[in-house]
């Protein structure tokens, strides 16, 4: 059985506490519309399909 | 010339040796399909290079199976090995995908040549549509290997950046997840501009794609960090 280990946990920093959700929704927001354009290519909905 | 390929090429087989270097030294079934994935990744942007000197029909079919078919299925496929350590769905997945892009390999080898007019001042995204014929099979499993590995990929980077962030843990993995996101989004948004017929921004975003995800990967892997990867 393998020992339980602990994570370093580290301050954010008032940047880090604000701006790594703003990034990570845009990161999501561009995930979701490459995602819409591939499934529009799909069905072709696209020049280039 | 376009030069672009050549340093993408460079980095990413430098980014093959970093992870399967660490894939040798810890194991982890994740470490060795993002090492096939980025070496999918390495031989597509490859073969821009060769298709920038001489054409050859073979190179164009490697350079679509490789680039436009597996890399991102390939890499996604080791994020839910990440994330998904209970039970043997990542087993069933990999069984499945490999199965996929075996007979991706198959339909795209046999695919009917159309034209050995081929211009290699330009970009090959720009022509391999008239170099060979893709049957609706062929372009489905595109899109379908597409959508799987850019949702895991990109969405395990942010859904594990989001835990650490959540719980205040392993900074660097936190950032390095983010940058891998966002790594992995940038050759996934080129290709989808050429699916809709845009801009062809493919070997510009290839080129920051594999910078992005080779410093997130370093910055990840950075420290003596004590719990898993």
């Amino acid at each position: 059985m393998t020992k339980p280990t602990r994570s370093k946990r580290f301050d954010p920093s008032f940047w880090t506490e604000k701006l790594v959700p703003v990034l990570l929704g845009i990161l999501l927001f561009i995930l979701l519309a490459v995602i819409v354009l591939i499934g529009m290519s799909l069905v072709g909905l696209t020049p280039g399909a | 010339m376009n030069y672009i390929p050549y340093l993408s090429t460079i980095v990413t087989f430098v980014f093959v040796v970093a992870v399967f270097t660490r894939y040798r030294q810890r194991g982890g079934i994740h470490l060795l399909l993002w090492s096939i994935g980025l070496l999918f990744y390495g031989i597509g942007t490859l073969t821009e290079v060769i298709l920038g000197l001489t054409f050859n029909s073979l190179f164009v079919k490697i350079w679509y199976l490789t680039g436009a078919m597996l890399t991102a299925a390939w890499l996604g496929m080791g994020s839910v090995h990440l994330l998904i350590r209970k039970g043997n769905a990542a087993q069933i997945l990999t069984w499945v995908l490999a199965a996929v892009s075996a007979l991706a390999i198959i339909l795209v080898l046999v695919a009917p040549t159309l034209s050995a007019n081929f211009d290699v001042t330009k970009t090959v995204s720009e022509q391999y549509k008239n170099v060979f014929e893709r049957s609706g099979l062929i372009i489905l499993l595109t899109i379908l290997l597409n959508i799987y590995g850019t949702l895991t990929l990109v969405g395990g980077a942010i859904y594990s950046a989001f835990l650490f962030w959540r719980k205040k843990v392993l900074a660097n993995r936190m950032f390095g997840n983010i940058l891998i996101a966002a790594g992995a989004l940038a050759p996934a948004s080129g290709g989808t501009f050429l699916k809709a017929g845009l801009t062809d921004l493919l070997y510009l975003s290839e080129f920051v794609g594999a910078i992005l995800m080779f410093i997130g990967f370093m910055l990840a892997t950075s420290g003596k960090s004590e719990s898993a990867e």
